[in-house]
């Protein structure tokens, strides 16, 4: 099945815009048209999208219409269901992301096309937001964290999507997730002159490489730096450490120059959002952001922390164009940031805590 | 005495000590002393203010009442001689938080010393029983009880369960087909007999012929009592109803469910604490129940405190898809055979309103059905007695001895 931009007019002509020059009003006309064509090609093209919309739209007042009542679907259907919008044979990629361990994987299913859209789109937002030219990379991260494609976590996923960006991807921990302090020594001393990039999940860095006695100890530096991290506060919402005490520590500790964080998910892989110096998450022109009551599914308004939800003209090849996250979030304004950039800023609260689970069943669920 | 050669810091006694319970013999069913000392727990139970706040904790002191007690003993024949088949080990649920009290009594009756392994997590009125249990043991008259009690908490370790199996003339296993099938890897004895407890699917049939002519306050003591039935414990428990079976005319059964699921909606958003993760868990249910095939007719999900999805009487959900949290399916019974369409050997405990219990009775005394092993009014799905899952739980856990 050809899924080219001639097909999906109102997605490309969205996807032409530079990431950040909409108003609300102009942007809100085309991502309705844009979500109503990918709503329309998926339940033309996903039985099981299909009959999701047919049996709920009733009761949750679903209407393609309407940006706010456009269809969604929760992104752990994702582990149940193999959600394709394409024929078996046009599948490009499976991204397969098991979360959390002894879950089922996320799996994603891209063509060609939806492959291109999402590295073309994460290209641009990492422009406006980190600068750099295909700067050299260091993952803080170990080598075979990669090595196992097949099946990859969201942190795999993450270290894939960003290192094509870069160059002379370098691992700053060994597969025991001790620092590699050759490793770093000679990346800092090679690129010496240059701006570089430093990339890891939130928790690994803050574990292994901001908190490593060896490299603290080494005195080495990272002044030319641009730290970019993301995938979850968990571990360190439970050490009790916020964003604030992160930043400070990473430059205070290794002298990084910059600190960015960003939020995304394998399931709308390319549509990301980065933090800007404000301290707020951006949404781009390529998607939409909506925060949900959870026990009626309402829209909240600006400043209430509800379930997030995420809209994404990227994908073409699997229903993922409208999502509910299991994450809490709250938008605190449109169009408004002191950054500059239009468009929606929020804030992310974490998951959705686990609900204290009774019944006759489970004796060592943990 | 069987050598014991797993380390005691590793499971953690509760109530009682496993060495002593280790030496205790077996005694015949319906002791005395034990029918006494149950006697008093009840009474301890319903005179202690703080057990109000547990309906479960009520119910068990019901179970145990001294006519209960004399009911459970009448329903077996005198003079065949019975007597406890041993050491019993039980493994009890971690969620249903006194499903282990029921364990403990039967096998107790039964004549069996007992090895409880308890649920790691705190539940106020276990601790609660487990106090007024300690009060009750504390009466020298019961010592050999208290010596044949012993509670334990541990994480799991199959090491061990290994140990406590291989000591034991009766295995209890709680908790559904995976728990069943991981303490199956720890041995018992030869001798040893098992019995499980596996998942198990429970329903209500409602009769709407007879509810379209009720006063309002009948209906809500109905719904009053269905919601008890299906969100204490999250809908989780096995006997919680997760099907909704209707019979009577097109025409009633139409306007008597959106009635009964409307008031119900409102009944779970008044009582119920629906988390936010059960929100979440009951949108992929329902976008499950909705992709699961074409046997899904109509869904309302008006909002999270109730799902309810129309399903044709052979779809492969029934009988198969545990809904939680407040999540049902129906369907339209027409003729009684329907139902041996329906039940399978996984049906447990069927609740029934709107019907007279002789018609009813009769009715399936003459349908053939694969599974039901409990046909009790709404309200009553919790309801503790000697029998659980067609098992009379003082003959399992006892032995014949047979005099010529």
């Amino acid at each position: 099945m050809d899924l080219g931009d001639q097909f999906f007019p109102s997605t490309t002509e969205i996807l032409s815009t530079d990431p950040f020059t909409l108003e609300k009003f102009e942007k809100d006309c085309l991502m309705q048209k844009a979500m109503q064509e990918l709503s329309d090609h998926h339940t033309e093209n996903c039985w099981s999208y299909s009959q999701i919309v047919k049996l709920l739209s009733g009761s949750l007042k679903w209407d393609t219409n309407d940006l706010q009542n456009l269809p969604f679907i929760p992104v752990r259907l994702f582990k149940h269901l193999e959600l394709r919008s394409i024929p078996e044979e046009d599948v490009f990629k499976e991204l397969l992301s098991s979360g959390t361990s002894g879950q089922n994987p996320s799996r994603i299913f891209l063509d060609r096309h939806t492959a291109q859209k999402q590295s073309v789109t994460l290209a641009k937002l990492f422009k406006e937001f980190i600068g750099l030219n295909r700067p050299p990379i260091l993952i803080v991260d170990a080598p075979d964290t990669i090595k196992n494609r097949s099946s990859f976590s969201a942190r795999t996923a993450g270290i894939l999507g960003f290192s094509y960006l870069g160059r002379d991807l370098t691992f700053a921990l060994r597969n025991d997730f001790t620092i590699d302090l050759e490793a770093v020594a000679r990346f800092l001393a090679k690129h010496e002159n240059e701006d570089i990039l430093i990339f890891g999940f939130t928790s690994i860095v803050w574990e292994f490489f901001m908190n490593s006695i060896p490299l603290l100890e080494s005195g080495l530096k990272f002044p030319k730096a641009t730290l970019l991290h993301g995938g979850g506060w968990k571990k360190l919402v439970d050490l009790n450490i916020d964003i604030d005490t992160f930043n400070e520590s990473l430059i205070a500790k290794l002298q990084v120059n910059r600190v960015v964080n960003y939020y995304g998910l394998v399931e709308q892989t390319g549509s990301v959002f980065f933090e800007c110096v404000s301290g707020f998450f951006h949404c781009s022109n390529y998607s939409n952001i909506i925060i949900r009551e959870p026990s009626s599914f309402e829209v909240l308004g600006f400043g209430k922390i509800g379930v997030l939800q995420l809209q994404s003209v990227l994908p073409l090849s699997y229903p993922g164009h409208s999502i509910l996250t299991e994450d809490l979030g709250e938008i605190l304004g449109i169009d408004d940031c002191e950054c500059g950039r239009l468009g929606q800023r929020f804030k992310v609260h974490g998951r959705v805590p686990e609900a204290e689970v009774r019944g006759c069943s489970d004796t060592f669920e943990r | 005495m069987t050598r014991l050669n797993v380390d005691f810091s590793e499971f953690q006694e509760v109530l009682g000590t496993f060495e002593e319970f280790n030496s205790e013999p077996s005694w015949a069913i319906f002791d005395e002393k034990v029918e006494k000392m149950l006697s008093m727990l009840s009474r301890a139970i319903l005179t202690e203010k703080s057990s109000k706040e547990f309906p479960d904790l009520i119910s068990i002191a019901f179970a145990i009442r001294p006519t209960n007690l004399k009911l459970y003993r009448t329903s077996f024949v005198s003079g065949i001689q019975r007597k406890g088949r041993g050491r019993s080990f039980h493994i009890t649920p971690a969620n249903v938080p006194l499903n282990f009290v029921f364990s403990y009594v039967f096998a107790l009756l039964a004549g069996n010393p007992c090895l409880i392994r308890l649920s790691s997590r705190e539940f106020p009125q276990v601790n609660l029983f487990n106090d007024i249990l300690k009060g009750v043991l504390q009466n020298p008259e019961f010592d050999f009880i208290k010596k044949s009690t012993c509670f334990v908490k541990y994480p799991h370790n199959q090491k061990v369960t290994d140990f406590f199996s291989k000591n034991c003339e009766v295995r209890v296993i709680w908790g559904g087909d995976s728990t069943i099938r991981q303490i199956r890897l720890s041995e018992i004895p030869t001798r040893a007999i098992e019995l499980t407890f596996p998942d198990r699917y429970s329903f209500s049939l409602l009769n709407a012929d007879h509810m379209i002519n009720i006063e309002n306050e009948k209906l809500d003591q109905l719904i009053e009592k269905f919601f008890a039935d299906a969100y204490l414990f999250d809908q989780r428990g096995c006997s919680s109803p997760k099907l909704v079976c209707w019979t009577g005319s097109s025409a009633n059964i139409e306007s008597m469910s959106k009635i009964f699921w409307a008031q119900l909606r409102s009944k779970a958003e008044q009582r119920y604490d629906l988390q936010t993760k059960s929100s979440m868990d009951k949108f992929v249910d329902a976008c499950l129940i909705a992709s699961s095939d074409s046997s899904v007719l109509r869904m309302d999900m008006t909002n999270n405190f109730l799902l309810v999805a129309d399903a044709k009487m052979d779809s492969s959900l029934i009988g198969d898809f545990q809904g939680r949290y407040g999540t049902f399916l129906q369907c339209r019974v027409s003729e009684w055979s329907d139902l041996e369409l329906i039940v399978s050997e996984k049906f447990q405990t069927m609740t029934y309103f709107g019907y007279d219990r002789p018609d009813l009775i009769a009715v399936f005394s003459r349908i053939n059905l694969r599974g039901i092993d409990r046909i009790v009014p709404v309200g009553q799905a919790f309801d503790v007695s000697i029998n659980w899952d067609g098992i009379n739980f003082v003959e399992a856990l006892s032995r014949i001895v047979d005099f010529k």
